[in-house]
């Protein structure tokens, strides 16, 4: 499915304007949910901050073992008297106040390295995810009403100031029942991350991406649930969240205009990325009943052999007379005789 | 968008998905799902050509949905939408089954179903 339709794009009234965008190759690329899992999973590892158990933690009782012969565990005892501590047990993993097994350094490592052309195929492939409305719906955006996908709207929208204008220009393209959608999701987040200043969790909206650096996040930050990116810097945290492919993207028409020249096509090298050429799937055709039903292959392809077998339905002569008189033809007697005798 | 790759995405990983422990079956509450089952053949985000059936919104009517598929990157325009007035369980059966027999035959019989328990399950306008 290389072709490459006309995207048109709207104005922030969600009038169609005349402009019309040759849709760019990267939503072309491959569709590929397990490198874009993985590749989330890698990146996501990389904002980590380091965190141990101390280092003389359990540690710093100046216990020592009671050795052999004092019928007690070998283990190392608290010295002194006079209090309940004295003499229990002190320093292993496996005692009160001990140390824990295996303590947590800080020299863990943390973060991951990726390939940049990995990076750089996970993107695309998020991208190309993001152009269909069944993978944005199985995500769970609510995408029902919204006139195209990929949107692409005016550039109007990147000289947004004021969260208002944002607010009315999401309402206006249907966009609004997805920021409802994250609305209605904020809840508490289960587990002790409630005290750890993560209190409340809820879903993710539409993402903005944008061409031109303005004051277009600063209309948008306020929105529950709505990231904006420029598009010279796309994030596949934001992109394919939880590794998940199908967010719903708004792109401004100059963002979108950007992407043939940041991802390249399949006849021009990208320009901003070095060496970089948009990937290509295993299979040009991956639609399996296009594919049985070209040409090629109908031709090829002998007649279907239909032997109908339908079962031999037995039924019960005992139920149904014509069989009985079938088999037996005096049974016909029998009744009429039967019939006569009833009439008398 | 083909089908099968979609499929390969969408079959494990859904907003629809519905499984549950000790349900063997797994279920999927998207639109144009006729049998709300999770396979490729039934799912309603995957295939070009879809029908839905649900009750209008005055809920005088069963509105017959079907996907248009030259409009499938046009989610506004993507549906058509025609009304059966009867909620007569046999008339709306037949009515549904000419709608679609035209449009894709292999969801006759779904969409008779569907629309048979959907009429099962209003409550009867009281006269």
């Amino acid at each position: 499915m290389t072709a490459r339709p006309l995207v048109t794009v709207y104005n922030e009234k969600n009038e169609a304007t005349a402009s019309q965008i040759k849709l760019p190759a990267v939503f072309r690329a491959p569709i590929r949910p397990d490198l874009v899992s993985f590749i989330h999973d890698q990146i996501s590892k990389n904002k980590r901050q380091a965190r141990a158990v101390s280092t003389e933690a359990g540690k710093q009782s100046s216990a020592e073992s009671w050795g052999t012969g004092r019928a007690v565990a070998r283990i190392p005892r608290v010295r002194g008297g006079g209090t309940h501590r004295s003499g229990q047990a002190a320093c292993g993993n496996m005692c009160r106040g001990g140390h824990m097994f295996a303590p947590l350094k800080v020299w863990r490592r943390w973060h991951r390295r990726v390939n940049v052309a990995q990076k750089r195929y996970a993107i695309t492939s998020a991208i190309a995810a993001s152009g269909v409305p069944s993978l944005v719906q199985a995500r769970g955006h609510v995408v029902d009403n919204v006139a195209e996908i990929p949107f692409v709207v005016s550039d109007k929208v990147e000289g947004f100031r004021k969260t208002k204008e944002a607010v009315s220009f999401l309402r206006r393209s249907h966009l609004w029942a997805d920021v409802e959608k994250v609305y209605n999701s904020k809840r508490y987040r289960a587990g002790v991350g409630k005290m750890r200043n993560r209190r409340y969790k809820q879903k993710l909206g539409p993402l903005i991406i944008y061409g031109q650096d303005s004051a277009i996040a600063r209309a948008f930050r306020n929105i529950p649930g709505v990231d904006v990116l420029n598009v010279e810097r796309l994030n596949l945290l934001k992109v394919a969240p939880g590794g998940h492919l199908g967010r719903l993207i708004i792109w401004t028409e100059s963002a979108f205009k950007k992407l043939d020249a940041i991802y390249g096509t399949p006849s021009t090298p990208s320009e901003l990325k070095k060496g970089f050429v948009l990937p290509t799937a295993k299979m040009a055709n991956p639609d399996f009943s296009r594919i049985i039903r070209s040409e090629e292959v109908v031709n090829a392809v002998r007649r279907a052999r239909k032997v109908k077998s339908t079962p031999k339905v037995h039924h019960n002569p005992l139920k149904k007379f014509k069989l009985m008189a079938a088999l037996n033809p005096y049974a016909t007697v029998l009744r009429d005789a039967a019939h006569k005798k009833q009439k008398v | 968008m083909s089908s099968d790759i979609v499929w390969q995405t969408i079959r494990n990983n859904s907003a629809f998905l519905k499984t549950r422990r000790n349900v063997p079956k797994r279920f999927s509450t998207e639109r144009f799902n006729l049998m709300a089952v999770n396979s490729q053949r039934y799912n309603g985000l995957v295939n070009k050509k879809g029908v839905h059936i649900q009750l209008s919104k005055d809920g005088k009517k069963v509105d017959v949905l079907t996907k248009i598929a030259k409009n499938e990157h046009l989610p506004q325009k993507s549906t058509r939408t025609v009304s059966i007035l009867s909620k007569n369980g046999r008339r709306a059966r037949n009515g549904v089954a000419n709608l679609v027999k035209t449009y894709k035959k292999r969801d006759i019989m779904p969409a008779q179903r569907f629309i048979s328990q959907l009429l099962r399950g209003t409550p009867k306008a009281k006269k």
